[in-house]
């Protein structure tokens, strides 16, 4: 290989580029020059941009779209690789070699596919980047066809800059943890969260840590929290479903040890109506019986039993009514009683209050602390907690924390709740604890920390 | 706040819920309650359908050539496969997260899965029958006596239903595996293509892709519908139908003599030596082509003498060539200083003497059609008396070639360039129509036959076996894939 051909190889694996093609090599080295400025705006080192792979990485990460760029860089990893590939085969194989035609075509289809998925990711990160520099959505175009001029321009113009930076995101995540152990009883619910990960492209992420709780038979507990704050995954990691590292206990026994013999003792109500709309109400009750009783109940008491919370949560009228046929009310009961149907001391409910009206939902959450009095834990996520607020006894609040991990911010009764936050409402919290570019006041940091430092005393 | 005081945890007895034979029973009954109240029962009509419009096209070849069986065993597989993908690619994924929350409150994924298995079995089932039926009905020729039970038709629907239910279970793998309807639908062109492109059927494939196509269904679909239908036993029609197409082609071209005769030397033909090109006839024959050809008939009418007039005589005798010598005949002989009175000179005088001129123009002779000549010589008495005698000996293809790579006068020859021209069908006349065909499909077919499609037990059974061996993988995966539902990313 001589020194021309050695220039190439490296310009193409820097810059997708050759000396062949002067154009196309100033055009990537101005795009590699204006990374360098976006990527010290956002608080990365400069000379990042200039390594394949990483430039990729590092750009979606700045743009707040990590997965696409991680994604990215694989695709340009590929890319890489094929180029190599293609460039050894040009310079040992004989063109006369069998199936040598087959597999430069191969070759070719793959990197026509790689291009078409690469230009996909390439668009949603530069929509990320529009929008981490507060730009109309308009800008897209102009990074798609010539990427060096606003890459450039945002780079090194004062005028653009970014609203948040990559070192922000980092320096502030709030690293005290409390470690608070809540002792196990022989009743109620214990959880001892320390961790619930999440591997993406090898990557570990923290979707929970540090959540230590106890909550007492008979409670109805409200779980708060904005979007994205790790509610439905907390729910999951609590009642056995998505293991995470913790100990959760609910009346004496360790869910996670005993899940296959507990999972019956919990009742989980999605958030969406999970059921067949070809089964009619009584079909679909009598195999939730069936799943859910133990063999000890003949067929007489488990029709006797899906009579009974058919009575109770008002669906005798329509039992013979095929489930897409019911209205989002029924709909909703039908799928709190499926749950139901087992009495479990449990009872978890993800926004079970979607679609009801006011009036609905009261009645909904009446039947639901009727059941709690009966000395069940009911954990419910809704997201207009105040038209109901006075029937539970207590609130959990997950918040995000600087490094997006769901977090406890509160856990206690609801009166002590509105002293901890200063808040009269339980929106308004939600609102005080998501970020600012969410709409709300970004206090998630604060709260955690304070919280923290009172379970740890 | 939490209670900060630590128990010794409760010890429980277990307790027994439904157990893996009994959600069976429960999943199967939401299945049957699926196909009643929702959509699932179209694909039986569907199936219907798609056998009658493949059926149409094959009916009339199917188990009757070669050609006709591959072509079926692959369009038959082809349905069989559709039916099978479509019956089961949205089971899934379309209640993936029912399923989830079933899982959550103790449904056996195994149960689950087997629930479909004996469910999606009696929907292909189903459909089979159908489309046998309808094929049945549609004319498609199935030999009534069978291979492998005694019904032929029995024979095929095992391998169809075999091929639909190993479609069905690696469409329900894709739909374990897929979380949304859309994402299933959209791998499933792929595994169609891929099924069909690698079937290694009727689509060659290049070398590097032959081992691709033991993956799959369609390659084993095909090799044990096209050996049921004794494909190996059955002719071989392209040939033939291809070099009968071309009938009014021309052929031939410029060639030298030598050429001509060493083509004469070809086994070809000197396996056809005894083949009688100019055939022996008798006087009988002969008369009665004659009689019947319309050539003779116009024959008859032709005038053998035309009226003359003396002048054209006279003439004659005076200007030709070949009368120069009568010419010269002394009328008178000369005497001396006198010359001899030639005939010559008489008919100069006498063309040119205008007394003579009316005796000059009159007609000597009548008009006589060569009819009346031979009714005068009563020749068909004649050729009745004769009828047996042989005009002539046969030509065999063989004297014609010895006469010419023998005969020096031709063999001088052999570097002049001659231009022959004939078109298909003139050959095919030469050499027998019935012979050439059946020479064609014989060759064809014994060229086309392979082992893969043999009809024997042995094979027919090999390929059932892997289908069902597709069946097990593919619901075994697709029940994996569903244990790991709770791995969902949220």
């Amino acid at each position: 290989m001589d020194l021309r051909s050695l220039l190439n190889l490296l310009l193409r694996l820097f810059f997708e580029s050759d000396l062949e093609s002067v154009f196309p090599l100033v055009l990537s080295v101005l795009t590699a020059f204006g990374l360098f400025g976006i990527f010290r705006k956002s608080g990365v080192k400069g000379w990042l941009a200039l390594i394949p792979c990483v430039r990729e990485y590092k750009l979606g990460q700045i743009a707040d779209r990590e997965p696409e760029g991680r994604i990215l860089a694989v695709i340009r990893g590929c890319s890489t690789l094929l180029m190599f590939a293609t460039q050894i085969m040009d310079s040992f194989l004989d063109v006369e070699t069998p199936g040598i035609d087959t597999l430069v075509l191969m070759l070719l289809v793959i990197q026509v596919v790689l291009a078409l998925v690469s230009t996909i990711y390439r668009i949603r990160i530069y929509l990320g980047l529009i929008d981490v520099y507060g730009q109309k959505k308009s800008w897209i175009i102009l990074w798609i066809v010539l990427e060096c001029l606003p890459a450039c321009l945002w780079g090194w113009s004062r005028r653009y800059q970014p609203q948040w930076t990559v070192s922000e995101i980092q320096s502030e995540a709030a690293n005290y943890f409390s470690n608070a152990r809540a002792q196990v009883l022989n009743q109620g619910l214990t959880v001892n969260l320390e961790e619930r990960t999440a591997t993406e492209f090898f990557k570990k992420k923290y979707l929970l840590r540090d959540i230590h709780m106890y909550i007492q038979p008979g409670h109805m507990v409200l779980l708060l929290g904005g979007s994205g704050a790790g509610k439905t995954t907390y729910l999951n990691a609590i009642n056995g479903y998505e293991k995470a590292k913790a100990e959760v206990v609910l009346n004496g026994q360790n869910m996670y040890k005993n899940y296959r013999d507990m999972q019956y003792d919990i009742g989980f109500v999605p958030q969406l109506d999970l059921m067949r709309g070809s089964d009619s109400v009584f079909r679909t009750l009598m195999d939730a019986a069936s799943l859910r009783l133990p063999v000890g109940f003949s067929k007489a008491d488990r029709q006797a039993r899906v009579e009974e919370v058919m009575q109770i949560f008002g669906l005798t009228p329509v039992k013979n009514n095929l489930v897409v046929k019911l209205s989002g009310g029924q709909r909703k009961r039908l799928s709190i009683a499926m749950e139901f149907i087992s009495n479990p001391s449990l009872f978890i409910l993800d926004e079970p209050d979607s679609g009801l009206d006011g009036v609905m939902a009261r009645e909904l959450f009446t039947q639901l602390r009727q059941i709690a009095d009966q000395g069940k834990i009911i954990i419910v996520i809704t997201h207009t907690p105040d038209r109901v607020i006075d029937l539970f006894d207590d609130v959990i609040v997950l918040a995000k924390d600087a490094s997006r991990t769901g977090r406890l911010a509160y856990f206690g009764p609801i009166e002590e709740a509105r002293n901890f936050f200063g808040k009269q409402k339980m929106e308004e919290i939600v609102k005080s604890i998501n970020r600012t570019e969410e709409g709300g006041e970004g206090r998630a940091d604060e709260f955690i920390l304070k919280f923290a430092e009172v379970q740890h005393g | 706040m939490a209670e900060m005081h630590e128990t010794k945890p409760a010890r429980t007895r277990r307790v027994r819920h439904k157990g893996r034979g009994s959600q069976i029973l429960i999943y199967l009954g939401k299945q049957l309650r699926f196909f009643v109240n929702e959509s699932d029962w179209k694909v039986l009509p569907m199936a219907a359908v798609i056998a009658a419009l493949v059926g149409m096209v094959i009916r009339k070849r199917f188990f009757i050539n070669m050609e006709g069986s591959l072509i079926g065993g692959f369009a038959l597989t082809c349905v069989a496969i559709w039916n099978g993908c479509f019956n089961s690619i949205q089971a899934v994924c379309r209640e993936r997260a029912i399923i989830k929350r079933e899982h959550r409150s103790g449904m056996h994924i195994s149960s689950y899965v087997a629930a479909h298995m004996i469910y999606q079995f009696f929907l292909c089932a189903l459909q089979t029958g159908l489309t046998m039926y309808v094929l049945g009905i549609l004319g498609v020729q199935f030999p009534e006596k069978g291979f492998m039970t005694p019904w032929m038709m029995v024979d095929i629907g095992i391998t169809m239903l075999l091929i639909t239910y190993a479609a069905d279970m690696l469409s329900l793998f894709i739909s374990s595996i897929s979380h949304t309807t859309t994402g299933a639908m959209t791998v499933m062109p792929f595994v169609l293509i891929f099924q069909l492109v690698f079937s290694g059927g009727i689509i060659p494939l290049p070398a590097w892709a032959q081992g691709l196509s033991d993956f799959t269904i369609s390659n084993y679909g095909i090799r044990a519908v096209v050996a049921q239908s004794g494909y190996n036993e059955l002719p071989m029609v392209t040939g033939w139908n291809t070099i009968a197409g071309m009938e009014n082609s021309e052929v031939g071209g410029t060639f030298t003599v030598g050429q001509v005769l060493d083509l004469l030397k070809n086994p070809a033909i000197q396996n056809r030596r005894d083949m009688e090109v100019v055939k022996s006839y008798t006087v009988g024959e002969a008369a009665e082509v004659l009689s019947a050809a319309e050539e003779y008939l116009h024959l008859r009418d032709r005038e053998i003498t035309h009226p003359v007039q003396v002048r054209q005589l006279l003439t004659y005798l005076q200007t030709a060539d070949e009368m120069k010598d009568v010419r010269a005949t002394t009328l008178v002989p000369g005497t001396e200083g006198e010359a001899p009175y030639t005939l010559e000179m008489l008919l100069t005088e006498l063309l040119a003497d205008p007394e003579a001129q009316p005796l000059l123009d009159r007609d000597m002779g009548t008009t006589i059609t060569l009819g009346e000549v031979l009714d005068f010589l009563h020749l068909q008495e004649l050729a009745e008396a004769a009828s047996d005698k042989v005009l002539n000996q046969p030509v065999t293809l063989g004297q014609i070639a010895d006469f010419l790579t023998t005969n020096e006068a031709v063999q001088a020859q052999r570097d002049r360039t001659i231009t022959l021209k004939a078109t298909v069908g003139d050959l095919l006349d030469l050499f027998g129509r019935e012979n050439v065909q059946q020479l064609i499909q014989q060759k064809t077919a014994a060229a086309s036959q392979k082992e893969i499609y043999a009809r024997t037990t042995d094979n027919v059974v090999s390929n059932w076996v892997m289908l069902g061996v597709f069946i097990l993988v593919f619901a075994f995966l697709a029940m994996l894939a569903l244990e790991f539902i709770d791995k969902d990313k949220r």
